[in-house]
């Protein structure tokens, strides 16, 4: 090989490189895919064997009032737990973020925000005559996976009827837990009816799910 | 002459190379469908906070929980800003509900004409109302609600992908607006140094400010007039948003 034709063959290299590494470089869809993430909310009593009061009615009415129908009461008199399962279609790791915080209405409230990413609104869970456990404003990463996973937070505590603990502008007459939501599908082919039921934790057991594409 | 058509010959030659290289190059860079999603969490981010002299960066919304940590560690206490009480044990009182027993649902159509009615004259684009509330004292509608909604851009991560400010692309989020007769006095979660004493139309106002301005977490104003309280709560929008909603409620 003459040293013009080896000139030759390594310019035809160098460019062969350049190139590629430019086309590499440039490639569109050089990001994840879009991906299903699916975030449920089960009851929060303290009490894994829950019982309903007051089936679907009004996040904002009590019960035997219209509304969004999100609502459901539960007996309960101590703390209120935060459980959730949540889906990552991409793999075990952060499905989304969860903030709890003071949210008051007519009646004391406690609002479990759920954003993904941080700052981008993707669901409200909403626990009526509740008053706020731990860090006001503090930020739950709850983890997901293609199986589903389970985290449970106590975010609060239920309170009595005012003056015991709950506004003079509610107008609940009973301690309990009213757990709605903004902007859920409902489980109402679980929670059918009033009484008992056990396991409230269990995946199928969800009381309101959300669902969106990262 | 023959030397000039072999150089033709092999400049035409790298620059077919050149051309196919680059397309393998970008056909085999693209492993992932187009279809935007947002990027891979950084290792250790969920418990991180912004390191001195940080400022966040509107088209890296994954790095943003940095902030959200942060106000997480700042104190909460109850203070009074303007004559109005806020923090986290703060108990609403006062006003006709404390002595006319019990209080009781009414349409919230009653509320109209009252001390506490809610007619905004500024909402964002996409608002819809989620909820209405009116609570009857006596013969006194002493408090009204009403929760609005915001959409989620479709294209969110498309728009980010492309490079698009975060704060410009609709995020979602509530906006809530509470009026009711009592003393300035409301609990919030909002960190203690976040409040600012502000004027709301002439009125004493307390600003309870988001974590970033441009809109990232809650914030708060709380109007108080006429023995009457406002409190305007936004999710995820700037605090010019949040006050431009007061102001149009409080007249």
């Amino acid at each position: 090989m003459t040293a013009g034709s080896t000139i030759r063959v390594s310019c035809f290299v160098a460019v062969m490189i350049i190139s590629f590494s430019l086309g590499f470089g440039t490639a569109p869809g050089r990001i994840s895919a879009a991906t299903l993430t699916v975030a449920r909310v089960n009851p929060g009593p303290a009490s894994l064997n829950g019982y309903i009061t007051c089936l679907w009615h009004g996040t904002s009415s009590p019960c035997g009032t219209a509304g969004d129908l999100q609502a459901l009461d539960w007996s309960n008199s101590s703390a209120v737990h935060f459980r959730t399962w949540a889906f990552r279609g991409a793999g075990t790791g952060t499905a989304y973020y969860a903030t709890k915080s003071i949210n008051n209405s007519a009646c004391l409230r406690v609002r479990v925000r759920l954003e993904y990413p941080i700052g981008t609104w993707r669901g409200d869970e909403l626990y009526t005559h509740t008053s706020l456990f731990g860090t006001d404003g503090y930020t739950y990463a709850i983890t997901g996976s293609t199986s589903y996973q389970y985290t449970s937070h106590t975010i609060g505590t239920s309170v009595a009827p005012y003056p015991n603990g709950d506004l003079s502008t509610c107008t609940s007459s009973g301690i309990h837990l009213h757990q709605g939501a903004d902007g859920a599908s409902r489980n109402t082919g679980t929670y059918s009816s009033t009484g008992s039921y056990s396991d409230i934790s269990a995946n199928s057991r969800w009381q309101h799910e959300w669902s969106w594409y990262n | 002459m023959r030397r000039g058509r072999n150089g033709l010959l092999l400049g035409a030659t790298l620059l077919a190379v050149a051309t196919l290289a680059f397309w393998v190059g970008r056909v085999l860079g693209e492993r992932e469908p187009a279809t935007a999603g947002p990027p891979a969490l950084p290792a250790g981010i969920e418990n991180a906070t912004p390191a001195p002299g940080e400022t966040p960066d509107p088209t890296r919304p994954e790095l943003l929980i940095k902030w959200v940590n942060q106000d997480a560690k700042l104190p909460r206490f109850d203070q009074r800003i303007n004559g109005i009480e806020v923090g986290p044990t703060v108990q609403r009182r006062g006003g006709p509900c404390e002595t006319q027993r019990p209080p009781v649902q009414v349409d919230f159509d009653q509320s109209r004409g009252t001390r506490v009615e809610i007619s905004p004259r500024f909402l964002p684009a996409g608002a819809t109302i989620r909820s209405t509330l009116a609570i009857m004292c006596g013969q006194e509608v002493a408090f009204a609600e009403v929760v609005y909604a915001l959409p989620v851009a479709d294209d969110l991560n498309e728009r980010l992908a492309r490079g698009e400010s975060y704060w410009d692309i609709p995020r979602g989020g509530t906006i809530q607006i509470m009026r009711f007769i009592g003393e300035p006095a409301e609990a919030s979660s909002i960190a203690a140094a976040r409040w600012q004493a502000g004027s709301i139309n002439g009125f004493p106002a307390a600003i309870g400010h988001p974590i970033l301005d441009e809109g990232l977490g809650d914030a708060e104003v709380l109007v108080y007039a006429g023995g009457v309280l406002t409190v305007v709560r936004t999710g995820n929008l700037s605090i010019d948003t949040a006050i431009a909603i007061a102001s149009g409620v409080v007249q």
